[in-house]
């Protein structure tokens, strides 16, 4: 079976929405413990991807195996089980907005997990230490700056220490130290954790930086696929525009 | 032409029954999570508050008024027939019954449902009940259906308060302004209104309140679209809760009579 080393492998995905066709045959494989990167212009369908990798939108055809389970025909209950094991670090943070830093991080500690309160704020203090974000605790989403709201989502996605994490566009919006800092985080996450990351960019520059393999996806299709090395090598006018725009050598 | 006007007819015909057929099954799912474990007594009791608690003003401001408006229109009309004395039990019977469900319904939808609609809009196009199905939260559970439990406590609460206010403020005006007796008010309002009444006017409460928060919370967990997806998502869960209140207010009216 070939989803044995695969912590992600996706066959033949597509998905329309009504007559268009946004995801075309897409078939990708995460191994266990890596960085994955979706790469692509605007438009090109990546995030409707993760959406489907996340169980957050089904597709019109094909199949998703995370950790060797087909969730594409799940039911919603069988879902939430699943992705109790995964994290996810949206574009534009959805902290919940009623709620203060400390309670958007700790809410899936005490959703799933059976931890006093002074355990759990802890646990949620050192993570948002970790992330240059102390003394934010008791502010709302809606004082945090871009950056800041960013790595509270982050933090939200990585507190309960899940084995996979998909991340969408997690430098837009950052300044170039920060977005260093959570390219950083990745790949310590990686190192450090063993886990696995499907990260969703249209930066190149970053892509090099984290990716233990690539995608660059095209028109709702795969265009090219494979590390770093193979890609430069490989060549294709696509990628290499890729490389050439990003300035990335 | 009748091949083309037949098709989309029948094509509205499907649009409406399934409609219907998702909502009843988001109502469902939403009992479901309200049944379920576990059990979110802080986000009910925030829901309380906000549902029940902050539409206390409104509620008493409009019994207020529909007390003094039944009190005047009541003697006017009564005092044609020499029956003023009545004028509590016209007030009473029209509060319990019929005006303080229904006004009370179209108040708290105006308040509390367009605010349930706006917000869960809100917090679907911001992808935050995206995010809440990414960390394993049921958002029926987490979202729907503490806001349910709280619409079918306050609902019922909210219109009992309606009731009383309004029939405090009739009586103070009559005794007051219009010259009735106070023992006579009293005792009109006493013998006419029977536990029958009191059901009738509390179980239409109920079934208002689950149609209220039912497609406030429907119309906003379904939004789309930014900031005018959300607008438009409020304006039709108040249009739709309105009509709904009223024309379940027949048929009940008409089942209870």
């Amino acid at each position: 079976m070939n989803t044995v080393e695969a912590h992600i492998d996706l066959k033949r995905i597509c998905m329309c929405f009504g007559s268009k066709e946004v995801l075309r045959d897409v078939g990708l494989t995460v191994q266990r413990g890596h960085v994955g990167v979706v790469i692509g212009g605007s438009g090109t369908g990546k995030t409707t991807l993760l959406r489907i990798m996340m169980g957050l939108q089904r597709p019109t055809s094909g199949e998703v195996w995370i950790d060797g389970e087909n969730i594409a025909p799940m039911p919603e209950s069988e879902l939430r089980r699943v992705r109790g094991r995964c994290g996810m670090v949206f574009q534009y943070s959805a902290l919940l907005d009623s709620l203060t830093v400390m309670q958007n991080v700790a809410l899936p500690l005490k959703e799933h997990e059976p931890l006093g309160r002074a355990e759990r704020e802890a646990r949620v203090r050192e993570m948002l230490e970790s992330l240059g974000l102390a003394g934010t605790e008791h502010q709302y989403p809606a004082e945090l700056s871009g950056g800041m709201r960013k790595r509270v989502g982050l933090a939200r996605a990585l507190i309960r220490k899940p084995s996979l994490i998909m991340y969408d566009e997690p430098a837009s919006g950052l300044d170039p130290l920060t977005a260093r800092r959570v390219d950083d985080l990745i790949l310590e996450t990686r190192d450090r954790f063993g886990v696995t990351s499907v990260v969703i960019s249209h930066s190149m520059a970053q892509a090099v930086r984290i990716a233990d393999r690539m995608y660059v996806l095209d028109a709702g299709a795969v265009a090219a696929e494979g590390t770093v090395a193979e890609l430069k090598a490989q060549g294709g006018s696509l990628v290499q525009q890729y490389f050439e725009a990003s300035r990335v050598d | 032409m009748p091949l083309a006007l037949m098709g989309r007819l029948g094509s509205g015909a499907l649009d409406i029954a399934g409609g219907v057929g998702r909502a009843s099954l988001f109502l469902v799912r939403a009992v479901e999570g309200a049944v379920r474990p576990p059990y979110r007594w802080g986000l009910i009791i925030e829901q309380l508050h906000f549902i029940g608690n902050r539409s206390v003003g409104i509620i008493a401001l409009t019994s207020a008024f529909t007390g003094l408006v039944l009190a005047l229109q009541g003697y006017n009309a009564l005092s044609r027939f020499g029956a003023e004395q009545l004028v509590g039990s016209l007030v009473a019977l029209s509060l319990v019954r019929e005006l303080a469900p229904v006004l009370g319904a179209l108040m708290v939808t105006a308040r509390a449902g367009s605010a349930v609609a706006a917000t869960m809009g809100n917090m679907r196009v911001t992808e935050q009940i995206d995010a809440l199905k990414s960390m394993a939260i049921d958002p029926f559970g987490y979202l729907v259906a503490p806001r349910v439990v709280a619409a079918l406590v306050a609902g019922p609460m909210l219109t009992a308060m309606f009731t009383l206010t309004g029939l405090g403020v009739a009586q103070v005006f009559s005794v007051h302004v219009l010259r009735l007796d106070a023992g006579a008010f009293n005792h009109s309002v006493s013998t006419s209104i029977k536990t029958g009444d009191v059901v009738e006017g509390l179980s239409k409460a109920l079934v208002f309140a689950v149609a209220m928060i039912w497609i406030a919370t429907y119309r906003g967990y379904h939004a789309r679209g930014g900031a005018q997806g959300v607008g438009q998502a409020t304006t039709r869960a108040v249009v739709e809760t309105s009509v709904l209140v009223l024309a379940l207010d027949y048929v009940l009216t008409a089942l209870l009579f």
